[in-house]
């Protein structure tokens, strides 16, 4: 049996597709913002993610006029995009000579206050989540982060829900692991 | 919904049921009451994650970077002339960006807002 995804963007890109700026101005503000942060949140990078949104929204542009209703959801496909352009990204890093390149570490400057601790407890999160194999911090990003549906956030790994579930439960063991003193500390 | 399936569900979305499956969640919720130590232990982590820091807002250049893209892209129907109109507003538009780089408080806004609301728009409104 074929399966008909219901769409809420599939107006608005028949719309842009027919050349309504209207159109192209309610995607952009309906999902820029989580293109851009999911890109963000993959490579660590602020100018990176800028140029993989924008690298999303010149394949929407294009893809536009002959998208067909029924498939994926449009915003899917888009996170699909910005899923593979940041694993492709990703890839070139490690094929460089700085396999850290865009992740962050902490801060060793030492000024023992509260908006210092933070700070390094922040950006423990934030390494802990960057070392994570990319898949796992792409379900991570979206489930947890975004509050993507389970159903969307698969589409866009392009895997079942139960491999979804799967990914997820490993990554949050993995940081679960590397972050356990933090949890202690907190909770100690 | 048993045991085993709720701990798989806390296990991978965390303790928050605003992102456990919508059609699982109140059977879920259900047995949360009896599951204090793996709620627990997921919210710990819950409470870790969202530690980490916010990515910044994608900004006002950016939203202009798109929106000049969209208005070089092919689209059914549009005439030549008005894509060149298109490409003339987007062009002012990123001009007038790249003179304000300071972050507004309105994030995107503005840019679509001086984008699409003069009288000058290159694209049709309707899409015809």
């Amino acid at each position: 049996m074929l399966h008909v995804v219901s769409d809420p963007d599939a107006d608005i890109v028949r719309r842009i597709g027919a050349g309504d700026a209207r159109a192209a101005e309610t995607l952009v503000r309906k999902h820029l913002t989580r293109i851009h942060a999911l890109a963000q949140r993959m490579l660590g990078d602020r100018a990176e993610a800028e140029d993989v949104a924008q690298e999303v929204f010149l394949r929407a542009w294009r893809e536009a006029p002959k998208w067909r209703p029924g498939g994926a959801k449009f915003e899917t496909w888009m996170h699909r995009v910005a899923l593979n352009l940041c694993y492709d990204r990703l890839r070139r890093r490690r094929e460089a000579t700085d396999p850290d390149a865009g992740l962050t570490t902490p801060d060793p400057a030492p000024a023992a206050d509260e908006v210092w601790l933070a700070r390094q407890r922040a950006m423990r999160v934030q390494a802990a989540l960057a070392a994570l194999p990319e898949r796992q911090r792409a379900a991570i990003a979206m489930c947890h982060f975004e509050e993507m549906s389970q159903a969307d956030a698969a589409a866009a790994l392009e895997l079942s829900v139960d491999a979804l579930e799967s990914l997820l439960a490993r990554g949050r063991r993995t940081l679960r692991a590397s972050l356990a003193d933090m949890s202690e500390t907190r909770h100690g | 919904m048993d045991k085993q399936r709720f701990q798989a569900i806390v296990s991978a979305y965390g303790a928050d049921p605003r992102r456990w499956p919508a059609s699982e969640r109140d059977a879920a919720l259900g047995f949360a009451a009896q599951s204090d130590h793996d709620l627990a232990a997921a919210r710990a982590l819950d409470v870790l994650l969202d530690l980490a820091p916010a990515p910044p807002p994608a900004d006002e250049l950016l939203a202009a970077r798109v929106l000049r893209d969209a208005a070089g892209a092919p689209r059914r129907g549009l005439m030549p002339a008005m894509a060149l109109a298109a490409c003339m507003v987007a062009g002012v538009l990123v001009g007038y960006g790249a003179g304000a780089r300071a972050p507004t408080s309105d994030g995107v806004d503005w840019v679509l807002a001086a984008a699409f609301d003069g009288p000058d728009d290159g694209w049709s409104e309707d899409g015809s």
